[in-house]
């Protein structure tokens, strides 16, 4: 197995691939220079990505690339199927919060910026859009953040590039797209961390063919106005969410359905969560709530792995 | 007094060295940094995997691989087992070192073992899901 670590999106990066010829060498050499390109376009971080010149040209149609567009498309189909609890239309009320740089550039704890409400999200129903000319228009009072979505999304497409040298796995910061099975039959074997105990792993899972994420409120949050504020923003308030859970861990067919779900789950709460995770049987997750205790989902154990 | 001319003569002998030596250390960096290239070369690569597969165990370090621009590099060092190249540092300057394509073994999981055996240790997770990190 060949594996390369890097960074980009402001996260760690991996890409495995079972192979050993240098077709499949060079192809995982230019992993990160896919990221770059996906970065550039779908980031809100970047004065110059596509993305910030799509938020700042509001009110008249932007002809967008095909990456923009086709995360656009997977933000839609995520926020449909959470029930319209993933929306990328939550920058603004992001920003109010406070996450309005990266992440590590935050103000520090005890920061005297006033704390300020963008209100709630409008859904991304208000965006035209022409799928002919692969045209944008995005309302005056709409700016989208693809966060994680585009983290998804860049995991599976990278997992479908290097899928043709041979069984893969591809981790965008969390996000993580898992291929077929390994030489020898074996899945693939993916920790869940412990959000209690840093550098540990509370289970491992074997996946194949699946995506897995984890949404959580355990390192991306800030101290505003005395209040601890995180980064999962609840469009039904427009706030950060008000919940039980500290980490979510969802297993889906796709990673952008597995990064959806688990954001998804953790704004519901856990008694929800769990039982909207229940009622699909394409997914299974794993909850960590506050107070350190844990959840698992019906259909959870079939990934866990257990001594055979 | 011609001794002590003479004494003169050698400590600016000295100096002219060392100043000498300094100034060649210095363009060294600045000019060699730029030309750096990688240090492993494709045939080092299929070297150090005859060498893998032939010995069938252990990892080994290979390849540099192209330069992210505008990314901060990973600077964690993969845990080695085994054979190990030797660690190549280069600390004259120029650009953060690239990532690095990293060779593993890929038997390297644990299956269920008998009763006198120790309990089964899940497999080493190839990578892990949890909130993204900065």
């Amino acid at each position: 197995m060949m594996k390369l670590e890097f960074r980009a999106m402001g996260s760690r990066m991996l890409a495995a691939v079972e192979a050993d010829s240098a077709a499949a060498q060079r192809a995982l050499q230019r992993v990160p220079v896919w990221f770059e390109a996906w970065e550039q376009a779908l980031s809100r971080f970047r004065p110059d990505s596509e993305l910030s010149q799509l938020n700042r040209r509001t009110g008249q149609p932007v002809a967008v690339s095909q990456t923009l567009w086709d995360v656009f498309q997977a933000a839609r189909q995520a926020e449909r199927f959470t029930g319209g609890l993933v929306t990328p239309t939550i920058l603004d009320a992001l920003t109010a919060a406070g996450y309005d740089r990266s992440f590590e550039l935050i103000a520090p704890p005890g920061s005297a910026l006033a704390w300020s409400l963008a209100g709630v999200p409008e859904p991304a129903g208000v965006i035209g859009w022409d799928e002919a000319t692969r045209t944008l228009v995005l309302p005056p009072s709409v700016h989208l953040d693809l966060g994680g979505i585009a983290k998804g999304w860049a995991a599976a497409r990278a997992a479908a590039r290097l899928s043709r040298y041979g069984a893969c796995l591809v981790d965008a910061g969390g996000d993580i797209a898992v291929g077929r099975r390994r030489p020898g039959g074996e899945p693939w074997p993916v920790g869940v961390n412990d959000p209690f105990r840093p550098g540990t792993n509370l289970e491992v899972l074997e996946l194949q063919h699946r995506g897995v994420a984890t949404s959580g409120k355990d390192y991306h949050r800030w101290l505003r106005d005395g209040v601890w504020v995180h980064h999962i923003i609840d469009p039904r308030t427009g706030l950060p969410a008000m919940t039980d859970i500290l980490t979510a861990t969802v297993v889906a067919p796709t990673a952008v359905e597995a990064e959806a779900a688990a954001k998804a789950v953790l704004i519901l709460g856990s008694r929800e969560g769990m039982d909207w995770l229940d009622a699909d049987p394409a997914l299974a997750g794993l909850l960590v709530r506050e107070d350190g205790t844990r959840l698992d989902s019906a259909r959870m154990g079939q990934y866990l792995w257990r001594p055979r | 007094m011609q001794n002590r001319s003479k004494f003169r003569w050698l400590d600016a002998q000295l100096v002219i060295a060392a100043l000498a030596v300094t100034g060649s250390l210095v363009l060294w960096n600045v000019f060699a940094a730029a030309a750096r290239k990688p240090v492993f070369g494709p045939a080092s690569v299929r070297m150090a995997e005859r060498l893998y597969k032939r010995l069938g165990t252990g990892v080994i370090a290979t390849q540099t691989a192209t330069a992210l621009p505008g990314a901060t590099p990973d600077m964690s060092t993969p845990a080695l087992t085994g054979i190990h190249l030797p660690p190549i540092h280069l600390l004259l300057g120029g650009k953060a070192p690239p990532a690095q394509v990293v060779v593993v073994n890929s038997s390297a999981s644990v299956s269920g073992g008998g009763a006198s055996n120790p309990p089964p240790a899940p497999p080493p997770p190839v990578t892990s899901t949890g909130s993204s990190h900065p």
